[in-house]
């Protein structure tokens, strides 16, 4: 086996794990978890615990930032497809170029959109648990740069048939 | 400016749904192009920070909660039990399956949250056994995909939850105003049910009424699963919980099922489940991101307040409410619900806000609507389900679907007209 063949091995592994549900899902049970301890703490000690809503929500934000990437990657955006649908495959395949570009492009500018707030938010720090705000917007940075990656990927392996295209709903 | 610039984005949004960008993104680009347009007047980190406007809502975060006890349920098998309970309940009636598919969808309604779950559950369980029993597939297809909207309106409800947070109502008054119109909305699918099935012949599964000890030994089988709602709606009604909290104290509850009485649901099962909750629980919430970032330029160039003020100065609350039906019915029949939900309601509510009519009123009536629309040819979410589950072509959901959609559309007019048989329970629970 060629080195080549064996690089692409290796990033066919690492592109096809999981990673982006495994992070919403460690997210989710977090989420919960902090919502249950605000609930029980408040039952059970004269101090509720104040931190409970601040992790949920952080974890809340990962969970949907990383499940959309998820969405991207299986195409599980809907869209409405009744004026394209109609069209001949030559027009559909044209709008499915146009919404990959213009995609492409919106992703990207997602990305730095959101390294520009994780610069301005570094300094302020969330209210129960003083933790810089870029905590939250970091990882939303890294998951809204694997929209990107998966939306590229999602269109090279398509396939050739009009189909394809169109049950992969790449636009 | 010219007078065009503040309906730009709008426009844009428009243009893109017809060229098969997703919804999502196709909402999040001309907002984004609004901050590029304004960004003098307002910095552009603010794009980012209207994208996440929606995760940092205490109210929305009981959503993921929902959806991940509905999966959880799911998968505890929970259905057969509730089967049992409807066969029990009416399966001595003529079109016992149709009838128990209605009362299995009222159940699994306080269970699932979502309707097209409901509907791919039901066409896949009851539906294949009412065409095995000789139903018409066309049939069992409508009334599947009909009883997935009681859903929609029985606590807890996604639809419900997403409204509540759009227009900063009590989720927990939305919750009881859903209960009356979700049992009206099964009694209506009944009675439509028993005229089709005496018609056609279909026959009752069992021939006679069953015994007070087998009604028993089912409910109690189901019990823990009916009980949802009533832990819900009790528990915020007496400030145990919040909405939200309900959510996560209900995911532990139907672990609390799944995994120690009903031992169907085990650790191994679980990244599954919450594979499921965390895609399902997205694709709304991203959807609701870029709503938020759209709503950023709508708040900023007023436009629901224009809208407002061209149209409800010479309306009346009924009719303007019959009207949005109309209007909501077509939209909806193009797209789905959710999506529906999040782009119309922030366009609506100032129109009813000045009209008088009643945030939960309005909330129920159109969460109804565009569930209903759901069921609606040519395009509609639970249709597709329930139609491909069942194999059955468009041409004949449609022609089947009809008396059923006059009764929908008999009840919510009946919804718009009478608020306070919306209204009752809310207040009934939550101003004593």
């Amino acid at each position: 086996m060629s080195n080549t063949q064996i690089r692409s091995g290796i990033w066919a592994r690492i592109l096809g794990w999981p990673l982006e549900e495994t992070i919403g899902g460690v997210a989710l049970v977090i989420t919960i978890g902090s919502v249950l301890w605000g609930v029980l703490t408040r039952y059970l000690f004269p101090q509720p615990a104040a931190w409970s809503y601040e992790i949920a929500t952080i974890g809340f934000a990962w969970l949907v930032f990383f499940g959309a990437a998820a969405g991207v990657r299986y195409r599980l955006h809907s869209d409405i497809d009744v004026l394209v649908g109609s069209f001949s495959p030559r027009w559909q395949y044209r709008f499915a170029v146009f919404n990959f570009w213009l995609l492409a492009l919106f992703f990207g500018s997602l990305c730095v959109f959101f390294i520009m707030h994780v610069a301005d938010a570094h300094k302020s720090l969330t209210i129960a648990l003083n933790l810089p705000r870029s905590t939250i917007y970091v990882p939303v940075c890294l998951a809204t740069a694997l929209m990107l990656l998966r939306h590229v990927e999602a269109w090279f392996q398509r396939g050739d048939s009009d189909a394809a295209l169109h049950e992969a709903n790449i636009t | 400016m010219s007078s065009l610039s503040p309906w730009l984005p709008s426009i844009l949004m428009f243009v893109l749904f017809a060229a098969r960008t997703p919804i999502t993104w196709a909402m999040a680009i001309p907002a984004l192009l609004f901050f590029i347009l304004n960004r003098n007047d307002v910095p552009l980190s603010t794009f980012a920070q209207e994208m996440l406007e929606g995760t940092q809502s205490i109210s929305l975060l009981a959503l993921p909660f929902f959806v991940l006890a509905g999966a959880i349920m799911n998968a505890a098998g929970i259905t057969r039990r509730l089967l049992n309970v409807a066969e029990v309940l009416v399966g001595h009636m003529t079109g016992a399956l149709a009838q128990m598919c209605v009362v299995l969808a009222t159940m699994l309604g306080g269970l699932t949250a979502s309707s097209n779950a409901d509907a791919a559950i039901l066409s896949k369980t009851i539906g294949l056994e009412m065409s095995k029993h000789g139903y018409s597939r066309a049939f069992a297809a409508v009334i599947t995909s009909s009883s997935s909207i009681i859903a929609a309106l029985i606590p807890p409800s996604i639809g419900l939850i997403i409204y509540g947070y759009l227009t900063e109502t009590s989720v927990g008054r939305l919750f009881a105003g859903g209960v009356v119109p979700g049992l009206l909305l099964a009694a209506g699918l009944m009675t439509m049910t028993y005229f089709v099935a005496v018609r056609r012949g279909y026959k009752a599964q069992r021939k006679v009424r069953a015994s007070g000890k087998e009604v028993r030994t089912a409910l109690l089988d189901g019990f823990w699963a009916i009980s949802i709602p009533v832990v819900i709606l009790m528990g915020t009604r007496y400030g145990i919980f919040t909405t939200t909290e309900s959510g996560a104290v209900v995911v532990v509850y139907t672990l609390i099922i799944g995994m120690l009485i009903y031992r169907t649901v085990t650790w191994k099962t679980m990244p599954g489940i919450l594979r499921e909750a965390v895609l399902d629980t997205s694709a709304v919430m991203i959807m609701i991101c870029a709503a938020s970032a759209f709503g950023f330029y709508l708040a900023w160039e007023q436009v629901p307040q224009q809208m407002a003020q061209g149209l409800s100065g010479q309306w009346h609350p009924l009719a303007l409410l019959l009207t949005i039906n109309v209007l909501l019915i077509v939209i909806g029949t193009a797209i789905e619900g959710s999506s529906a939900l999040i782009i119309l309601t922030p366009i609506l509510l100032p129109l009813i806000q000045k009209a008088g009519i009643d945030p939960v009123h309005f909330g129920i009536v159109m969460v109804a609507n565009l569930t209903i629309a759901g069921v609606t040819p040519p395009v509609g979410g639970m249709m597709y389900i329930a139609s491909r589950v069942l194999n059955v072509p468009m041409r004949e959901y449609a022609i089947e679907i009809l008396p059923f959609l006059l009764m929908m559309f008999g009840l919510l007019v009946f919804l718009s007209a009478f608020p306070a048989v919306t209204l009752w329970l809310p207040n009934l629970l939550y101003n004593s």
